[in-house]
């Protein structure tokens, strides 16, 4: 038989035995099916969908409650940046500032804007309001998205007051007198209601042309070369928000968000690999003979599950030690700031993923299908947890951002995040929910574990 | 046999995979010091039974007494603990070496630390590989695997050893130790349930024989009885073998 020959009887038999395994040849179809749907669908979303432009939270407190406030805030929901939460809230509370400062430090929001007592006032006397923001620093993308969206809704719902507010304090600040001020706005409004008229001459004669009514004006477009700080620096001296920059005290300066979420990300969904592949000794003792002889032993049979979970917790604590030294050591993102948050989330994190490992093992009928099946599940969770990018930059319909923030590894993201970025503690309240929402799915999996145990291990 | 001790008392023993029966009605006694051979083809419900006993499978229907005492061995751990096994597979861990196999196992069948050291050497010693208990197991020869396979069953000095065809894929020497050892074993007290289809074992090992086929027990005895049985005097075990069970091939 010349070379050629054998090589395609090879591939036969090979070809034959792979279609004889029905689970594998089910699994090397639907894995790369599920994993296409699943990540064109959250990508869809991490990158804002068809519009191309990712939408950032934006949390509103609304002190005046006045018409001009509210029509100011619908201005800023109806951006296509911007997912704008109203933050409900007592405005005669002494501590309103410290509870508005709290979310933030908390990880609940990253941008409060403060629209102040007074706004409307400010608004029909042409004055400029007074807005206030509280943000996370650190968060360079979303500050920019902010910034340019509330430029884009104060420019269409304050009109003319906006700029004559900058006009006023750029004259002011050359030296400008009140007199010469008055002045110089009566000009202002004499070429903005030219202008007003001109407009609504254009527009009429556009509708007519095309017979939309809703047409609306183009947002300008970024082009190449387009100073995009410049032009935000400019419409920051227009419509002035004052900034108060608030995040834990010792963040260390140089890290970013994107590190701290890089680390926390690639730390849950590789240490996810890690343990389900050491859960796997299950179905090697099984396949080697092994779990033959350990079952004839006088011990329990729980006893043998339970010392894999432990092997798998060991193995992971030793893993997740190694993975924060080095992220450490590479990015200095300040693990090891808070070692007791450190230890309590690594430790429910491995629990959670050694649980979810001994799971798969429990469920497999060979090693083969349990690694198919730990590709298929964990890249999902990581995609759908937010390990590879940060769910709050994408915008979610419902039933997606329900099935999301139910997975394990959101959770652990969000504890891991509120740690390293908020650095909240182990007993805040963020920290605690995430905490327990993994003791939930620990409790499942090793009920599950044990239930799928019992039936196909030791069933006979 | 009649002034022994029985050990292990099976009546009726009943399993069946699905709707497949695997032993039907077996019954047979293992007295103290006995080499007792469960011999049959391929097929036969030898590994079935052993299994039943060695508590590996639940689902049976009969009675086992162990001493006379109710046998359930696979819901009672303690049960388990009366018994060695020594499974067909080669059940040891490549990755550990010869003596972090035995103090393993030896740790898991309830040897008291203060004897542990001197039960793993004197198992290594039995096993010839006393010199080599440093050396990982996977460097091993087969003959050397199924020697520590067999060691590993004996590590809590049982009163009675179910051996699954230990002697499979092994060369001349290694089988020719594996039987002075478990001679050896036997000549000390200690009863051996043996299942093999190598006659020649069997001829060499077994005080008695249950020959299986198909589930049941066709028919026990010396090797003498069984030939006596067949009505040839002179005829050898796997005359016998043959006679009782057929020339038919089996599959499993």
């Amino acid at each position: 038989m010349n070379t050629l020959s054998a090589a395609w009887t090879l591939a036969q038999k090979d070809l034959r035995s792979f279609v004889r395994d029905r689970t594998a040849l089910v699994l090397s179809i639907l894995v790369p099916i599920a994993l296409v749907s699943v990540f064109g669908w959250i990508m869809a979303y991490a990158f804002g969908g068809a519009g191309g432009m990712p939408k950032v939270s934006l949390h509103v407190a609304d002190l005046e409650q006045s018409v001009a406030s509210r029509r100011f805030v619908d201005s800023l929901s109806s951006s296509e940046m911007l997912r704008v939460r109203k933050v409900e809230i007592d405005k005669s509370a002494a501590d309103l500032d410290a509870r508005l400062e709290k979310l933030i430090r908390d990880g609940d929001a990253n941008h409060v804007l403060v629209i102040p007592a007074g706004f409307e006032a400010k608004v029909g006397a042409n004055e400029t309001p007074e807005l206030r923001m509280l943000r996370d620093p650190g968060r360079e993308m979303e500050d920019r998205i902010v910034q340019l969206s509330i430029m884009q809704a104060a420019m269409a719902q304050l009109g003319g007051s906006v700029w004559i507010g900058a006009m006023d304090r750029m004259l002011a600040e050359q030296g400008m007198d009140s007199q010469g001020l008055l002045q110089v706005r009566g000009w202002m409004t004499s070429i903005g209601d030219t202008i007003n008229a001109l407009a609504a001459a254009n527009a009429a004669s556009d509708q007519v042309a095309t017979g939309n009514e809703n047409a609306e004006a183009e947002l300008p477009r970024t082009r190449s070369g387009f100073d995009m700080q410049g032009m935000l620096d400019f419409m920051a001296s227009i419509v002035p928000v004052a900034t108060k920059d608030i995040s834990p005290p010792d963040r260390a300066k140089q890290v970013t968000y994107q590190q701290a979420q890089s680390v926390a990300g690639m730390t849950v969904m590789m240490l996810l690999f890690a343990l389900t592949s050491c859960g796997s000794v299950l179905l090697s003792e099984r396949e080697d003979g092994t779990l033959k002889r350990l079952f004839a032993q006088p011990i329990s049979r729980n006893a043998v599950l339970l010392g894999k979970f432990l092997f798998v917790m060991i193995v992971g604590i030793g893993q997740m030690a190694v993975l924060f030294t080095y992220g450490e050591f590479m990015f200095r993102v300040g693990l090891f700031r808070d070692p007791v948050t450190l230890v309590v989330l690594s430790l429910i994190w491995v629990a959670a993923g050694g649980a979810f490992g001994i799971f798969l093992a429990s469920v497999s009928r060979s090693k083969k299908q349990a690694e198919s099946l730990a590709s298929l599940l964990i890249l999902m969770m990581a995609a759908l947890g937010g390990c590879w990018f940060p769910l709050q930059m994408m915008n979610l319909p419902p039933l997606l951002d329900t099935i999301c923030k139910s997975t394990m590894t959101y959770w652990a993201m969000s504890g891991f995040q509120g740690m390293l970025w908020n650095q909240l503690e182990w007993n805040s309240s963020r920290i605690l929910v995430a905490i327990s929402w993994q003791v939930g799915w620990i409790c499942v999996f090793t009920l599950l574990s044990i239930y799928f145990f019992r039936r196909n291990f030791c069933r006979g | 046999m009649q002034n022994r001790e029985i050990l292990l008392s099976i009546e009726n023993l009943h399993y069946q995979y699905g709707k497949r029966v695997a032993v039907e009605s077996v019954s047979l006694n293992v007295a103290k010091g006995e080499c007792f051979g469960l011999l049959g083809p391929n097929g036969a419900g030898k590994t079935t039974t052993i299994s039943c006993i060695a508590g590996l499978l639940s689902q049976w229907s009969g009675s086992m007494t162990f001493r006379s005492n109710e046998f359930r061995p696979a819901s009672v751990a303690s049960d388990r603990g009366l018994l060695g096994f020594v499974p067909q597979e080669l059940a040891i861990y490549p990755n550990l070496t010869a003596e972090e196999n035995l103090r393993f196992f030896a740790k898991l069948c309830g040897v008291a630390n203060a004897q542990l050291q001197t039960t793993i050497e004197r198992n290594l010693q039995m096993a010839g590989l006393l010199d080599r208990r440093h050396d990982l197991v996977r460097t091993f020869s087969g003959g050397m695997q199924r020697r520590l396979n067999l060691a590993a069953g004996l590590l809590h000095s049982p009163a009675l050893v179910l051996l699954d065809e230990p002697t499979v894929g092994v060369d001349p020497q290694s089988r020719n130790h594996l039987f002075e050892t478990l001679l050896r074993l036997k000549s000390e007290g200690l009863s051996l349930l043996y299942t093999t289809h190598y006659m020649e074992e069997a001829q060499r090992l077994c005080d008695r024989i249950a020959i299986m086929n198909e589930g049941i027990i066709v028919a026990t005895g010396t090797p003498g009885e069984l030939a006596t049985e067949i009505g040839d005097a002179n005829a050898n075990l796997e005359d016998v073998f043959l006679h009782l069970t057929g020339r038919r091939l089996r599959d499993e």
